[in-house]
């Protein structure tokens, strides 16, 4: 194990010089960092020349190479074209960044997985057509559009509705009616399917009913009257007052999360689901599943233990290579919230406003990095799953 | 209730206060409006009896804050501005129509005392202190001169010959963007208590109120430096340690150095998020209406309005455009206003061209191009107030503008076409004018992508095709940066950006080797060198605008660029915020202690 590692990681070596030289070479040749100095009256040349200097801008391609690689290999980020260190500006991406995808990404695979898992058990129910129709929708969503309607209905609108909560009789009843009705209409389709008892019909619509009844008199008369300020954000990624308490900082961490989390969600969400219905499939189908049947195995010992541990193998490996790539931000969803991760620390750099080197290098040495880990962790996580895959 | 007037600290003396050339692209964003500050009765009155208030008033910045010093050249920035329009002090405040006034906090009498040698004599106000009780005096003002003068030179080792980096280029003192001015002042002499500088001049500066803008602190120099002393006599060791941290130390936002001279002082800086001004303790002026300032970075100007309804940010200043424009005013209760601002949009008529050269050519071009149909096509949309601009020195918004536009005022193809069969043209059968064998056609050059100046070229290319001449369009991704610098161009489509310096036109119409730095087109008129002598002498500024006035009729004359029209500038805040007032010159923040909700 520690041999394939040590392996893989001297692979990632030449990888990442290669990688390196090529972006420095792209970036070092597209535009003229010194234009808008240039183009100002009252500058000497001899202060354009020091910028020059300064940049590297009269050194060939070659030296600027080998300056920025000695510095980056002692852990040397450099400093920007406005002079200031990449390092923490990219450092302050990565976190955000991280806090974004990472909560996204969770919450996307164990909710993608579940509805798979379930869709593939259930295939062509109604539970299924249902997930695949909400499933190709959210993966067919332009981003920016999807995040523009969230910001209007979700932002905009919610938090005028919060302003003055309540909700009208009418509204309270129909809601009710039809959280009562649908799991009135499931309780009989389970009872006729003698998946559950006789008489659940009863029970479920009786408790959603219950249920949605006490949120709908609780929003007319209780949540009414309370003062909640315009709690979805649609910009930032944190809190602008860092002094509040802690409850209310978390709060406003949440407010500001929950837009950008939904976009990110609901796009990898359908992903998820889709791939784990089809290996969930492919496994229900295969032989050791029909012969563990034939076994008498309990149904869910079937699903848990032979069907869904081996449909894991391929999802591991698409999870574990977007994870890798999800480290680069996700640049639409992150510059329409304005939060500041790294697809929107990478756009920044690529006009700034003409490309900067040293942050352009920074963000593909650690966006390629995280790559090349994660294909790593893919690899273990595969010969976790699968026995027979010996990694050595 | 006295009527206050609000400063603008010219803090990016370099970035803005001159004339930036070939000013970047625009994004097709729209232009243009003559109302100026028609809205600042809304604000200008403050009441000195006023409760400080809570309020929280939150920007919509664009660009993030880099750095305490705009005068390096490596740290100059609009975003800067922004927000030292609030910290760094200056003795003369500019208006937004261009006029100024002595700003009282920082000093109780700014004089001329005498024109030969010509002096400025600054008595500082004596309660004028940093944010960290220090005195705001003379050492701070010697700190702007001597990085700023270029007297320093370039750095030397022990034995007296230049540093040179491992390229052999010397190695300046101080990385200062430009000596504007600055390199003019011989002396500045400070009073026994400190309260009082003296500048002397080597010769009649005219623009000597665009200097001393943004004073850094000086008393922080010397403790980051650990040089006592900074208006002593300096050993180069010394120079050099007060210089390095000139050149680097203002980089970013650490409390105990960006101490601030004005009505608020930076409290907190997020990276990548925002920035937060709160009252200054110490200030001893009128104190700020709102408790807090936000700098909230949105990058993203089309996601501005959405802020803007959410109540997220209340002031925004996004470059407009039609959709955005819409957008916002479709928001319940809020404010729009437009301002035509200081960037203008121009053809530049090079006169090494073959037909250029030719003044009757000149004329016809300008005739024949039609520029109230570009203003009502490509700006109108946006703000319908849009209007031609006649006037190359000074925006309609001033005092001092003056059309001198004439005959061509109005499009004449007529006269155009006339024009050019005096200059012995002959209309062909191809419907264009050509003279000896010669095709009357020209290149209209522009920097790509800009849409605007793509359509821009269009309607030119339409409007003078009926009266003989061929206009094309002729689109370089390195216009600006390569081709408009090198003179390679028939008729340039770019823009200039007006200035409170007068004298930063000078490089522009003057002769190249008469420090017309950026006089591309070849343009030669000794009556305009005359001209600019006489202003630049000229201390009274009435008598001073009327010479640049005749300039611009010259220019107009010899008709070598022909002004089309400004950018608009788009002002936007909810209803709930007051205050809020356009300001071309410094950015909206320049009177952002007036603002609250």
């Amino acid at each position: 194990m520690t041999a394939f590692i040590i392996r893989r990681l001297l692979i990632a070596v030449p990888v990442l010089f290669l990688a390196s030289v090529f972006t420095f070479f792209l970036v070092i040749n597209s535009g003229d960092p010194l234009e808008n100095l240039r183009a100002k009256p009252g500058i000497s040349p001899q202060v354009i020349r020091n910028e020059e200097v300064r940049l590297g801008l009269d050194k060939p391609f070659v030296e600027r190479y080998t300056q920025w690689a000695g510095d980056f290999i002692t852990g040397d980020l450099g400093k920007d074209m406005k002079n200031r260190p990449v390092w923490p500006q990219l450092w302050s991406a990565i976190k955000y960044t991280l806090r974004l995808v990472l909560i996204a990404e969770l919450i996307a695979i164990s909710i993608g997985l579940m509805i798979g898992i379930v869709s593939g058990v259930r295939q062509y129910s109604g539970f299924d057509y249902s997930t695949t129709f909400v499933s190709f929708l959210f993966f067919s969503l332009p981003v920016f559009w999807f995040a523009n309607l969230l910001k209007v209905f979700g932002a905009i609108k919610f938090n005028d509705w919060l302003e003055n909560p309540g909700v009208s009789v009418v509204f309270a009843v129909v809601i009710t009616a039809v959280f009562g009705g649908s799991f009135y209409l499931i309780g009989r389709k389970r009872e006729r399917l003698r998946v559950a008892k006789p008489g659940a019909r009863y029970k479920w619509s009786g408790i959603s009913l219950g249920i949605t009844a006490l949120v709908m008199l609780s929003a007319m008369f209780y949540f009414k009257n309370r003062e909640y300020g315009r709690f979805v954000k649609t910009l930032g990624s944190e809190p602008r007052d860092l002094s509040d308490s802690l409850p209310s900082r978390l709060w406003g961490y949440v407010g500001h999360g929950v837009l950008p989390v939904i976009v990110l969600f609901t796009i990898s969400y359908a992903g998820y689901s889709r791939y784990m219905r089809a290996s969930m499939l492919e496994q229900l189908n295969a032989d050791h599943v029909r012969t563990a049947r034939a076994k008498g195995i309990s149904e869910t010992r079937v699903i848990m233990r032979h069907a869904f541990r081996n449909a894991l193998i391929p999802i591991a490996t698409i999870a574990t290579l977007s994870w890798g790539g999800l480290i680069a931000g996700a640049v639409i969803t992150e510059r329409v919230f304005a939060w500041n991760g790294m697809g929107d620390f990478f756009l920044d750099s690529l006009s700034n406003p003409t490309p900067d080197p040293n942050r352009l290098l920074a963000f593909v040495m650690i966006t390629a990095t995280f790559t090349i880990v994660f294909n790593i962790v893919a690899d273990i996580i595969y010969a976790i799953l699968d026995p027979r895959i010996r990694v050595s | 209730m006295k009527k206050t007037r609000k400063r603008v600290v010219l803090a990016c003396a370099v970035g803005f206060s001159l004339i930036a050339a070939a000013c970047g692209d625009d994004d097709g964003g729209e232009t243009a409006d003559t109302t100026a500050v028609a809205t600042d009765d809304t604000t200008a009155t403050a009441d000195t009896t006023a409760p400080a208030g809570d309020a929280v008033v939150v920007y919509a910045a664009e660009q993030e804050y880099t750095s305490y010093n705009n005068g390096a050249a490596d740290q100059g920035l609009f975003a800067n501005t922004l927000v030292l329009n609030q910290l760094l002090p200056g003795p003369i405040y500019f208006n937004p129509d261009a006029t100024n006034k002595v700003y009282e906090p920082i000093a109780s009498a700014v004089n001329v005392t005498s024109e030969e040698p010509f002096t400025v004599e600054y008595v500082l106000n004596p309660d004028a202190v940093w944010s960290d009780g220090e005195a705001i005096d003379c050492d701070d003002f010697v700190l702007v001169w001597r990085s700023s003068n270029g007297k320093d030179g370039n750095r030397k080792d022990e034995t007296g010959a230049e540093v040179t980096d491992e390229e052999g280029n010397p190695v300046p003192v101080w990385n200062t963007a430009s000596t504007t001015g600055y390199e003019l002042v011989d002396s500045v002499t400070c009073s026994e208590d400190q309260k009082t500088v003296t500048t002397v001049y080597s010769k009649i500066f005219a623009d000597w109120r665009t200097l001393f803008g943004g004073l850094l602190p000086a008393h922080v120099v010397e403790r980051e430096s650990g040089v006592a002393d900074l208006t002593a006599e300096l050993s180069d060791a010394d120079l050099y340690k007060v210089a390095d941290f000139w050149n680097t130390g203002f980089v970013g936002f650490t409390p105990e150095i960006a101490v601030s001279g004005g009505p608020y002082v930076i409290t907190e800086f997020t990276t990548g998020q925002s920035l937060t001004l709160e009252r200054n303790p110490n200030w001893w002026g009128e104190p700020a209406k709102a408790a807090k300032i936000i700098f909230q970075q949105v990058p993203d100007a089309t996601q501005q309005p959405a802020a803007l309804q959410n109540g997220e940010v209340d002031v925004i200043t996004p470059q407009p455009n039609v959709d955005l424009v819409e957008q916002i005013k479709a928001i319940e209760g809020v404010n729009v206003q437009f301002e035509a601002g200081t960037v203008f949009e121009h053809y530049d008529l090079n006169l090494k061209n073959e037909h250029l050269k030719s003044l009757k050519v000149r004329q016809a071009v300008a005739a024949c191009i039609d520029r109230e149909e570009i203003v009502t096509t490509l700006y109108r949309s946006v703000d319908p107030g849009a209007q031609v601009l006649n006037n190359r020195i000074f925006m309609p918004s001033s005092p001092s503008y003056k059309d001198g536009s004439g005959q061509f005022a109005k499009r004449d193809v007529a006269l155009a076409k006339s024009l050019l069969e005096e200059d012995g043209y002959v209309l062909g059968d191809d419907g264009y004018y050509a003279k000896g064998g010669k095709k009357l056609s020209l290149r209209l050059g522009r920097r790509d992508p800009n849409p605007r100046r793509q359509q821009t070229n269009e309607l030119a290319s339409a409007a003078c095709k009926e009266a003989g001449i061929e206009l094309t369009d002729d689109p370089a991704e390195d216009f600006n940066a390569v081709r408009l610098p090198a003179g390679d161009y028939d008729i340039a489509l770019f823009a200039w950006v007006a200035s409170v310096a007068l004298a930063s036109n000078n490089s522009i119409y003057l002769p190249a080797e008469q420090g017309g730095g950026q006089n591309w087109n070849g343009y030669v008129n000794e009556k305009i060198v005359e001209l600019s002598d006489a202003a630049d002498s000229e201390l009274d500024e009435a008598k001073r605008a009327d010479i640049y006035n005749q300039m611009d009729q010259i220019i107009w004359d010899d008709m070598v660029t022909i002004p089309l029209t400004q950018w608009t500038e788009l002002y936007a805040n909810a209803g709930t915020v007051s205050g809020v007032a356009p300001n071309s010159f410094a950015g909206v923040t320049w009177n952002a202690e007036t603002w609250t909700k």
